[in-house]
Parts: structure tokens; C-alpha cells; sequence
């Protein structure tokens, strides 16, 4: 790592630090003053040492593998039958009329309206999360990858008429690399939308363990530092999966002129 | 360089050519009455103003456009569809962004064996002269370099025919000057029947051995003028500036000198 790489990286972390250092430091202040109820609002360092001791604990661990592996198996599920009816809508002028306004109708419910239908098909299992999960995301992901297929131009077609090329070639080499930066955007989208999805699954049908578990026992026991706690990490695991698909976004799509690259 | 000469260049006829646009009362009639017949390995420039017509023209002879009225045959064969046959080059290069310089020229040998489009693409990408830059994407090049890896795309499937459509419009003077040039030298070891669109004179005169001028609305030939210059041809040169005064006059009154005399 050069010493310009080093600095970049402290200059942008210190940048981003900024707010959270200011909302940390009225924290504190606000609890040692008391201007807020010690029941309400805990100090800093009660939720420090929630924090300490949570991270020892083994049971913390397994609830957030559990999280994930429930996130993961929902968002697989979501983005990839999402982005195969999305190619098929948005490539195919049949596709889109048979399938478009079906699709449409079902968008429009919202997300926790199927728990009811889905429970009662799926039991009370795991099956029943991973699939509401799955469905609360799956538009997402449809959505772009339609607005990316669709995006490609006119200029690309004559090309491919020009040179010969065969549907399937024009299909996997012109419109889906051109949609790509679309598909990330929906990919990006469907995975917000996959954790929030697994934490309201969790935290609705409180069954298993799981991240919101935390903020479920937090709220029985009226302990405002493990409701906190849940928050951040719920808020960490977000930010990483966030990072995660930005630095996957930028290998597969190096091809991009840097103007339109995310800054980092 | 390596390239074999292509097979014999074709007879372009284009017979009445027609084509009108718009629908439901208000259509433009962009081609009417349009006739040229351009003989085999022949240098076609045609020059004309803005919405002339001539790139509908050109794209009627690619198969991108359908005429309306008359017929257009490459050695009798009337032309239905886009082709291989048919190379064209558009004024964007129309380079696609996420494919290196290499995969590009790979797109267009999509019919040809691996190993032959291997040592295709390796002559192509010699012969305008970017070696080294097979694995560059799209937006690392300069306009010049990536219009010359579209002149590579075009070169390697050894097309018949080659239909320019302004292709160093987007170019600066001196790269334009340049593509010219490689352009020229290019075509004067292929042999292939070109036809270029401008609205360049300079261009026009420069590079084809004939120019044939095109009128705005309807688009039909107004005129020919025979560029019977060797090459390569002198810019700066009195018979090159002669040829050039005769298409100037077509499109601009020219002011000439008035001469006072004294007794």
C-alpha cells in the first residue's frame, strides 16, 4: 500500500467520521447532563459495554450467521428469477404483454400483505422467511433489469445487424453488458431491500433466531442500550453488504469511463 | 502487412432511388429520382449539406434503410438486408464500451474460425497501427485511435463494399487530415468499392475519384465532377483548388475578383 493509498484512506475515513463523532459527542452530553430519561436513552458507555459483552457471546454470532444465511437464500432467490423475468420483459414484446401486467398487479401489494398466504403455505419455518424475503425483493431487481435491457440504443442494434450477429450473441454480448450497470443498480437494490426484508421477517414472525432477536429482547426487557445495540448492527451489516456490491460494481464494470464511477 | 486483396469489387447500381418519411399527412420526401451507378473499386465521395439525404442513401445500400421507390443491386443482386458483405462505418464508431480493442474486432469474426479471427484481428490491429493497445477499453482512447480501431472492425472481414457515413466528422482537423490519409492508404491495397458521405469538400475531393453533388430536398444527384488526379493528391496544389472551386460553386456563390480597367 503506497503512502498515497494510506492517506487517501485516512483522509475519506476521517471525512466520514465527522457526523457520527458529532452525534456520539451530543450523546454523551445529553446523557450526562440529563436532558433525556436514563430509561429512554442510555449513555454511551452503557451501550459500549452492551457491545463488549455481546461480541464475546456466542449466541450473538450465531443470530447474525443466521440473519444472513436467511438474507442470502432470500436475495439468491429474488435476484436471480428477478433478473431472468426482467430480460424476458424487457427484451421480448411478448413477454412483456403476457407477463407485464401480471407483474405490475403484483408489485403493487405491499411486501408484508403476503406474510398471511405465505405462512399458511409455508409453515412456520425457515422456508416462510427466506420466501417472504424473497418475494419483498424480487420487483426490485425486475424493475432494473427491464429499464437496463431496455436501454439498449438503437446504435447497437444496426450494429449487430451489420456484423451478423445472432440473437443469442446480441442477447449475452450486446444487451445484457449494456445493461449491466442497471442490474447492479437493481442488484444493489434488491439487497437493501433483502435485509430489511429479513429484519421485519424476523422481527414480525419471531421465529428463530436472528439479529432482530436483539432488539426484540430489548424491547420485552426495557433495555434501551440493547435496542440500541441491535440498531448498529443492523446499520454495520447493511453498510458492509453495501460495500461489498460497490466493490463488485467496480471490478465488473471497469469498463466504465471514470466520470461515471461512484467516487470512493 | 498482410492483408489479401479482397475479392473482385462489386458494381453498385442504385436506379430511382425513393424514400419518404413520416406518416398521416405530413411526410418529408427525403430521396426522389436518386440514379448513380458506381463501377467496381471505385472511390464514390458524395457531398452535399445537412439533411440532404445522403446518409439515408447510404444506409439504403447497407439494408438499414428500405426505399420506397426504384432499386438498388450490388452486381445484380438487389440488396435486402444488412450484411457482411456491406462493411460500414458510422460517425460514432459505435465501439461497444465493455469489450477491449481486441474483443471488438473479435464481435465482428463471429463466422470465422478462432484461429483465423486470431490472426485477422492481429493484421487489422498492425495495419492502423495500434499495437499495444489490444487490451484497451473503449473510453482510454482518443477519438483518432478509436475510430481507427473502427476502421479495423470494418477491415476485418475484407468487405466488398465499404459505406462510410462521415466517418471523421467527429474528428479534429489535423486527426481528420491523418485518418485520411491512413483511409487512403488502406483502401489503395484493398481495392473494394467505397462510397464515403460528407460534407467536407475538402475531404470529398481529397479522397474520391469521383464526387457526386447532392441536392437538398428531394436528395437526388445534382451533378458529377470527375476527380482525375493521381495520387496522392496535392491539397494545396492548382488542379486540386480547380476541383475544389467547381463543388464550392455548387453550394456558394463565389465572389469573384472584379477587375477595374483604366484607359
Amino acid at each position: 500500500m503506497s503512502i498515497r493509498t494510506v492517506h487517501r484512506i485516512v483522509v475519506r475515513g476521517s471525512r466520514g467520521a465527522v457526523l457520527p463523532l458529532a452525534v456520539l459527542s451530543i450523546w454523551a452530553l445529553a446523557t450526562s447532563h440529563g436532558w433525556a430519561n436514563r430509561e429512554v436513552l442510555p449513555t454511551p458507555v452503557t451501550v459500549l459495554r452492551t457491545i463488549g459483552n455481546s461480541l464475546g457471546d456466542a449466541w450473538f454470532w450465531t443470530s447474525v450467521g443466521h440473519s444472513l444465511a436467511r438474507m442470502s437464500a432470500g436475495f439468491l432467490i429474488a435476484s436471480t428469477t428477478g433478473l431472468l423475468l426482467g430480460v424476458l420483459l424487457g427484451a421480448s414484446r411478448w413477454g412483456a404483454r403476457l407477463g407485464g401486467p401480471g407483474f405490475h398487479a403484483f408489485r403493487q401489494v405491499a411486501p408484508f400483505a403476503w406474510i398471511p398466504l405465505i405462512s399458511a403455505w409455508f409453515g412456520t419455518g425457515e422456508s416462510t422467511k427466506v420466501v417472504f424475503i424473497a418475494v419483498a425483493a424480487f420487483p426490485a431487481m425486475v424493475i432494473n433489469a427491464i429499464e437496463g435491457v431496455q436501454a439498449v440504443t438503437r446504435q447497437h442494434r444496426e450494429l449487430a445487424r451489420v456484423l451478423e450477429i445472432s440473437r443469442w450473441r446480441f442477447i449475452t454480448r450486446v444487451v445484457v453488458p449494456g445493461a449491466m450497470p442497471q442490474i447492479f443498480t437493481g442488484i444493489h437494490l434488491t439487497l437493501v431491500v433483502s435485509w430489511l426484508a429479513t429484519v421485519g421477517a424476523e422481527y414480525f414472525l419471531q421465529i428463530g433466531p436472528g439479529v432482530a432477536s436483539i432488539l426484540i429482547e430489548g424491547r420485552a426487557l426495557v433495555r434501551m442500550d440493547l435496542v440500541l445495540f441491535g440498531i448498529l448492527v443492523i446499520g454495520l451489516v447493511g453498510f458492509a453488504l453495501n460495500l461489498t456490491v460497490r466493490h463488485l460494481e467496480a471490478l465488473v464494470l471497469r469498463w466504465r469511463p471514470p466520470s461515471t464511477q461512484e467516487s470512493r | 502487412m498482410n492483408i489479401q486483396v479482397v475479392p473482385s469489387a462489386p458494381t453498385i447500381v442504385a436506379a430511382g432511388i425513393g424514400k419518404r418519411f413520416g406518416s398521416n399527412g405530413s411526410e418529408v420526401v427525403a430521396l426522389h429520382g436518386l440514379d448513380v451507378t458506381v463501377q467496381p473499386g471505385e472511390f464514390l465521395s458524395i457531398i452535399g449539406g445537412s439533411g440532404c439525404g445522403k446518409s439515408t442513401f447510404l444506409r439504403i445500400i447497407a439494408g438499414l434503410e428500405t426505399n420506397d421507390a426504384g432499386s438498388v443491386t450490388i452486381d445484380g443482386a438487389p440488396v435486402r438486408r444488412p450484411g457482411l458483405d456491406r462493411g460500414i462505418m458510422f460517425q460514432d464508431c459505435r465501439l461497444l464500451p465493455w469489450f477491449t480493442v481486441e474483443r471488438n474486432l473479435a464481435f465482428a469474426l463471429t463466422h470465422v474460425p478462432k484461429d483465423e479471427a486470431r490472426a485477422r484481428i492481429a493484421d487489422a490491429i498492425r495495419l492502423v497501427g495500434l499495437v499495444g493497445f489490444e487490451k484497451a477499453y473503449p473510453h482510454q482512447l482518443s477519438g483518432g485511435m478509436a475510430q481507427r480501431v473502427a476502421i479495423a472492425r470494418v477491415l476485418v472481414n475484407r468487405p466488398r463494399v465499404l459505406l462510410l457515413d462521415e466517418p471523421f466528422g467527429a474528428l479534429d482537423a489535423l486527426t481528420k487530415i491523418q485518418m485520411q490519409e491512413e483511409l487512403l492508404r488502406i483502401w489503395e491495397s484493398e481495392r473494394s468499392t467505397v462510397i464515403l458521405v460528407t460534407h467536407d469538400i475538402d475531404e470529398a475531393v481529397y479522397l474520391g475519384d469521383r464526387v457526386a453533388i447532392m441536392s437538398n430536398r428531394p436528395g437526388r444527384i445534382k451533378r458529377f465532377v470527375e476527380v482525375d488526379l493521381p495520387r496522392p493528391r496535392d491539397r494545396t496544389g492548382a488542379p486540386f483548388v480547380s476541383v475544389r472551386k467547381q463543388i464550392f460553386g455548387e453550394f456558394f456563390t463565389v465572389a469573384e475578383a472584379q477587375v477595374e480597367y483604366q484607359i
